[in-house]
């Protein structure tokens, strides 16, 4: 029961959408610096082999 | 960022609430992109705010992050982390739909940057507030010219065999020339 609760809520909590093969990296942007981080970040999702890599930068008044 | 190859698209989330990395905001924020965007694969450093956010993100989905990989195997199907304090390298894996990952990011080489403006697609996102409870303070940093230990390319320690306080001071210019 426990088993299918669970499965249940992962349906619920994800959707029926289709899933693609793209990965979706965290920037880290503070005091309008972008981290370090980030050319780690790429290789490493570079590893995952994906043809969509996207980036997430947060922030106010920020741009790519 | 527009210098860095390897990126299909930039999404910009501007907000007040968001000038600060607060991981409440960002993992909503990263969850409506999952579930949206049809992401099989959250990466983000182990980093305090990696470390903030994941958990979050992985409650909201309902699936269990793998943290701290210093290897990534056979294109993302295994990940190899440090356990037992870093005595020993475990080799896992994970039966998730969507794979969220913390990597520790001296274990993987910067990629290089190339010239600007290749052309990202660029989006913009609102923030989600609502739900949320928290809010942000202030961040604590603390001052040093040193690298933060948990991005160090080198980390130079030393204990007893320095034998008093007035020696450290050859640790710290060795520090300096490698550039720790």
């Amino acid at each position: 029961m426990k088993i299918a609760n669970t499965v249940l809520k992962r349906s619920m909590t994800l959707g029926t959408s289709q899933r693609n093969f793209a990965t979706l990296v965290m920037a880290e942007h503070f005091e309008g610096k972008l981290s370090n981080n980030l050319g780690s970040l790429l290789t490493a999702a570079s590893h995952l082999k994906d043809d969509q890599v996207d980036v997430l930068v947060h922030g106010d008044n920020c741009d790519a | 960022m527009q210098k860095y190859p390897g990126i299909s698209k930039i999404i910009v989330a501007t907000d007040p609430v968001l000038q600060n990395p607060y991981g409440e905001f960002m993992s909503k924020l990263a969850q409506k992109l999952v579930t949206s965007g049809g992401y099989d694969k959250v990466i983000a450093a182990s980093s305090g705010f990696g470390k903030d956010v994941m958990p979050r993100l992985g409650g909201l989905l309902d699936v269990q992050a793998v943290t701290d990989i210093i290897e990534i195997v056979d294109g993302g199907a295994k990940f190899k982390r440090p356990v037992y304090a870093g005595n020993a390298i475990a080799t896992v894996s994970t039966s998730d739909t969507i794979k969220l990952l913390t990597v520790r990011p001296t274990n993987f080489e910067k990629a290089e940057q190339g010239e600007a403006g290749n052309g990202y697609s660029v989006e913009s996102v609102d923030a989600i507030t609502d739900g949320v409870k928290g809010s942000w303070k202030q961040n604590i940093v603390s001052k040093s010219d040193m690298a933060d230990l948990g991005s160090a390319k080198y980390v130079v320690s030393g204990g007893r065999g320095l034998k008093n306080g007035e020696n450290f001071e050859m640790l710290y210019n060795l520090a300096e020339v490698m550039g720790s």
